[in-house]
């Protein structure tokens, strides 16, 4: 295969690191297409940030093997980094310099072309006219932003951010969000977002890997993720005029595979396809019941993380379960 | 140097150039000795021995500044936590390294030089009338002197303090055993030729001046030139290549 024209932005097979007796990264196989935004979601010592450091070159793998932008990891590190863009834990600087003189150490160690993306990077964080001012002056915010002009430098064909929306106010974090949709939609930038937030993944991201305890649990679009994959339950609300009578057509119903009360209707579990509702309503008028409301039933992101982490909770302390890949 | 390890030096040297407690600290650590021996024989109204000056320059104050200077290059990347972030651009870890010693020698020498000619002009200009002033000669043997001291000490600043990756550690470590350990062990006469393994007395072997024993700054050690020399390059050799092997290998 042929990895430098590959569609994968990364791609890890068995990647593993180990500190000492500990592991925090257990055979992760993660891929991360191109010119998307991916959530890499999991609870607080997860593994997330050591991920980063292990495909950043920042730490060595303990095994397996990985892929950036198309190019072997550590083998061709420098290659593999050129177009990559990272921002690992806080972003960090030398407070006693300038935001523009911090650009300029990094534009230096980058190269002789780089120097010349300082003032538009600047610009399109919003930092130009504070950007002469020293960083110790700087909010968090300011930081991030810095930060991610920082990642600009490189004209990044893809970025890496670690918790990117800590310490931000909720305007901060919104506009953060637009900046990392607008870096993908009009700039075809791949975004790999780390985070242990569900709602930031959830409104910022594409696809998504969850990880938990070291191993990915589920990867693929964030849709799919949140109902459950190809074999994942679909369900519906049923409003009814006559809640006792639609419960009984539809325990009987040979569409249906579990019916029950819930919320002034009935919760329904289909035996089939999302598509199977028409023949469900359809039964339902033929019995006589008027129907108010056919309402699919919402997967968050927050609730299918919860049951996956749940079940990883109720399952052996080594968390012996095989991951799941949803396909879009 | 090709221009991108200059442009990575021109870097380094802006980091700890703009570094205002270090600087002040390496000035006064190199300037205020210097006016003081100024003023102190000015005062007397005596002419000041060239000497006297350059002891207190080159062996005494000036590596103190030099230490400064090194360790400041050798931690900022990493106490300031921007090193992952220049790592991460895919330059060689190596690469980062090495662009910090031509920037510390850099300030190093600006500061320690500037001083030198502070005080060899005021030397020139306070020697009275019918005293030998020192000559064109001696002083510039003598600034070379004082560039070897303070680079060389500069230089193992920066390897010592990449290694253990702590700058009050390094600075501690370091000023403690230039100005005590150094001293001490060169006191110890059972020790033998060991003592010439002591860098500051290794250096003493190149100045222009003859330092007294029992002059300010310890006792002197004589040597053959080789032995100075291998002294010397060992201590570079050892610091830097300890240095970049911690850089190369450190998790970031």
């Amino acid at each position: 295969m042929d990895r430098a024209t590959s569609d994968l932005a990364v791609e890890t097979h068995g990647l593993t690191k180990r500190f000492g007796a500990r592991t925090a990264l257990d055979g992760v196989d993660l891929r991360v297409p191109r010119g998307c935004a991916f959530g890499f979601l999991g609870p607080n010592g997860a593994g997330k940030t050591t991920m980063i450091r292990t495909l950043l070159g920042l730490t060595h793998a303990s095994a397996g093997s990985m892929w950036v932008l198309g190019h072997p990891v550590p083998a061709e590190r420098a290659q593999a980094l050129t177009r990559v863009g990272a921002i690992v834990e806080e972003p960090r600087f030398h407070p006693h310099l300038s935001g523009r003189e911090n650009l300029a150490l990094v534009a230096a160690v980058r190269g002789a072309h780089t120097a010349a993306r300082i003032d538009p990077a600047l610009a399109r964080v919003g930092l130009r006219e504070r950007a002469d001012e020293r960083v110790k002056s700087y909010s968090m915010g300011m930081r991030q932003r810095l930060g991610v002009a920082r990642c600009l430098l490189a004209d990044p064909l893809l970025l890496i951010l670690d918790e990117p929306t800590n310490g931000l106010d909720p305007a901060g974090i919104q506009e953060f969000r637009e900046m990392i949709r607008a870096m993908v939609e009009h700039e075809n930038r791949t975004v790999f977002l780390s985070s242990h937030l569900l709602d930031e993944v959830e409104k910022t991201c594409d696809a998504a890997a969850i990880v938990d305890r070291g191993k990915i649990v589920t990867q693929g679009p964030i849709a799919e993720i949140s109902r459950g994959g190809d074999g994942a339950r679909n369900e519906l609300i049923v409003g009814a005029d006559d809640v006792d009578s639609a419960l009984r057509v539809l325990a009987s119903s040979e569409l249906v595979h579990e019916a029950a009360r819930s919320d002034g209707g009935v919760r329904v579990v289909l035996n089939g396809a999302p598509e199977t509702a028409a023949g469900v309503n359809a039964e339902l008028v033929r019995a006589g019941v008027g129907v108010m409301r056919l309402e699919p039933v919402r997967h968050s992101l927050e609730q299918r993380f919860l049951e996956i982490t749940a079940r990883l909770d109720a399952s052996s302390p080594e968390g012996e379960q095989a991951p799941e890949e949803v396909q879009a | 140097m090709t221009a991108l390890a200059l442009r990575m030096a021109g870097a380094d040297f802006l980091k700890i150039r703009k570094k205002r407690s270090i600087l002040i600290w390496a000035l006064v650590l190199a300037f205020l000795p210097v006016i003081i021996f100024l003023v102190a024989n000015g005062l007397e109204k005596e002419s000041p021995h060239f000497s006297d000056g350059l002891n207190v320059l080159a062996r005494l104050f000036g590596p103190l500044a030099a230490i400064l200077i090194g360790v400041e290059a050798g931690t900022t990347d990493s106490s300031n936590g921007v090193l992952r972030d220049l790592i991460v651009t895919g330059r060689s870890r190596l690469a980062l390294f090495a662009s910090r010693i031509p920037a510390a020698l850099a300030l190093c020498w600006l500061v320690n030089i500037s001083a030198y000619v502070l005080l060899a002009v005021g030397t020139v200009a306070l020697t009275l009338s019918g005293t030998p002033a020192p000559g064109t000669a001696l002083i510039l043997n003598a600034l070379g002197f004082t560039a070897l001291t303070t680079g060389v000490v500069c230089v193992v600043a920066v390897g010592f303090s990449s290694l253990v990756d702590s700058k009050p550690g390094a600075i501690i470590a370091l000023i403690a055993w230039q100005i005590v350990a150094s001293p001490l062990i060169v006191a110890i006469e059972s020790l033998g030729s060991a003592r010439d393994g002591v860098l500051s007395q290794a250096l003493t072997h190149f100045s222009p001046v003859r330092f007294e024993g029992g002059h300010r700054g310890g006792a002197i050690l004589t040597m053959s030139t080789g032995t100075a020399l291998l002294v010397v390059a060992a201590w570079l050799i050892v610091f830097v290549a300890l240095g970049a092997w911690r850089t190369n290998t450190m998790d970031a």
